[in-house]
């Protein structure tokens, strides 16, 4: 019962498989700078932390 | 004090505030009347029309203006500082869930019923009592699915900061099969057909209430502890 | 660990090239739909990884709510991320399939409308979490909406079908899939079920590390 579909339909395709990818690689590199701050902020704060027991 | 009269005392002291204030059945009544006659504004309700278009306008009214009802259902516990007493009494926690249930049933279906004479009213609308007893079994069910999920989410989102938008946002999604199922047992009733007809909606009904009322009864208490 | 972690990772990209050759150069192409059947693959995994992603929401937040450990609401709502990205990406590339093979963007059949009630409720999920500032209470609240949420689908999906039933579903697959197409169909299920895993396991580490940062701080302030 299904009707004819246009086989040219890449174009679809194509769309589907730029929006998969450009979604995923947008969370991937927003969640690794996040990993780059975090580190260096954790870096930052433990150097700190070190300081201040030094101090004590 | 026993489970039960825990649950009857919390309902007695939402219904003997209400009577004192008057403050929610009205503004719920007061909304879904205004829904309905939007409604007709938007929709021409007229003829076949009419017939098509009363479950889904009543159902509609009813939630939008339960949500109204919700939303105070707490609040005013916090407000006046209610919720720490209800905390602090010697009363399991799913209790004052059971009994906030059946008040938010409660207001609901007194204001649910007038609306039902309002709209038979403004549209000399029969079907509307064509099968009244099974109606009034829909609307039993249909509500209290709304409000065993309602008055667990209305715990949440009166902790939050936007509790008046997130509540709708929350629930609605959820409650989807329960609109689906009431307002096309709703239709059925109304067209005629007998209770029987519906009787897979009135299953799903049956199915989420108890579902989820034992579900909340389970949860309720991580909701209210602080 | 880092170290599995990586090699993981390393996996995930070495399937994912096998996983899109597969698609565009093994499989055939659907004779009726033509090459837009080849989204097929990837958004069939992409649901299943979605649903995976929210059963461990649904899992982590009843563990949170037994053990009261802030770790499993944080595994939680980083599942839920995910769960949440998977969802959109579903949702649009089903569009994009629905256009040219149903001649719509969108129908009302009972696996659409699910999604799409799945994808507000966890949006929902999402707005009430960063409505609430105490973490307990939020991890409370949210494993609730986690557990109340994931239990409402299957629910959902039911009263839909009913709802629609009248109608025959445009969407009936058809006979079986070609042998070829079956087999690329799981070599693409395996990679997305290594990529959500890896994915969780670095937004995990990533929410473990952000916890460290705010308890270091807190040190600095009690210290100083």
């Amino acid at each position: 019962m299904r009707k004819e579909v246009d086989v040219k339909n890449w174009i679809y395709l194509f769309t589907a498989y730029a929006v998969i990818w450009t979604g995923v690689l947008i969370y991937l590199l927003k969640q690794f700078g996040e990993q780059r701050r975090l580190a260096r902020e954790i870096e930052r704060l433990k150097a700190e932390v070190k300081g201040l027991k030094g101090r004590q | 004090m026993s489970y039960l009269r825990a649950v009857f005392t919390i309902l007695w002291k939402d219904v003997l505030l209400e009577l004192h204030t008057r403050e929610v059945i009205s503004s719920m009544l007061f909304f879904s009347i205004l829904v309905v006659v939007v409604f007709n504004f938007a929709f021409d309700l007229r003829g076949e029309e009419l017939l098509r278009y009363a479950p889904g306008v009543l159902w509609i009214a009813f939630i939008f203006a339960g949500v109204l009802g919700l939303n105070r259902s707490f609040l005013l516990e916090k407000e006046e500082g209610g919720i720490i007493g209800l905390m602090l009494s010697p009363v399991e926690r799913s209790a004052i869930y059971s009994g906030k249930v059946l008040s938010n049933l409660v207001f609901m279906i007194i204001m649910e019923v007038i609306t039902g004479v309002v709209f038979f009213f403004l549209y000399d609308f029969l079907p509307l009592y064509r099968n009244l007893p099974s109606l009034v079994f829909i609307l039993f069910l249909g509500t209290l699915g709304f409000s065993v999920i309602g008055t667990l989410f209305s715990g949440i989102t009166v902790n939050t900061k936007a509790r008046e938008i997130l509540l709708p946002l929350l629930l609605f999604p959820i409650l989807v099969p329960v609109i689906i199922a009431a307002v096309s047992a709703t239709g059925i009733v109304m067209r005629g057909e007998g209770l029987e007809e519906a009787s897979k909606w009135l299953k799903l009904l049956v199915a989420f209430d108890i579902l989820f009322f034992s579900l909340s009864i389970a949860v309720f208490e991580y909701v209210l502890e602080e | 660990m880092e170290r599995v972690s990586r090699i993981l990772g390393y996996t995930v990209i070495l399937f994912m090239i096998l996983s899109l050759y597969g698609a565009f150069r093994i499989a055939p192409t659907e004779r009726i739909m033509g090459d837009v059947q080849r989204i097929f693959y990837f958004h069939v995994s992409i649901a299943l990884q979605a649903f995976i992603a929210f059963f461990v929401v649904f899992i982590a937040s009843i563990v949170y709510l037994l053990k009261k450990d802030l770790l499993w609401d944080r595994l939680a709502s980083c599942a839920a991320e995910i769960g949440l990205l998977f969802t959109t990406l579903v949702l649009i590339t089903g569009m994009l399939w629905a256009r040219p093979v149903w001649n719509v963007w969108w129908t009302w059949d009972p696996r659409l409308v699910t999604t799409l009630i799945l994808w507000f409720i966890y949006v929902a999920y999402f707005m009430v979490r960063s409505a609430v500032t105490d973490p307990g209470r939020r991890a409370r609240f949210s494993a609730v909406i986690g557990i109340v949420g994931f239990i409402d689908v299957p629910i959902v999906r039911l009263s839909t079908r009913w709802w629609r039933s009248i109608h025959p579903l445009l969407s009936q697959e058809g006979g079986g899939l070609d042998p070829t197409m079956m087999k690329v169909m799981l070599l693409v299920m395996v990679t997305f079920t290594l990529f959500n895993l890896w994915l969780l396991w670095y937004r995990f580490n990533l929410a473990q590390m952000d916890k460290e940062v705010e308890d270091l701080k807190m040190t600095l302030e009690e210290g100083g």
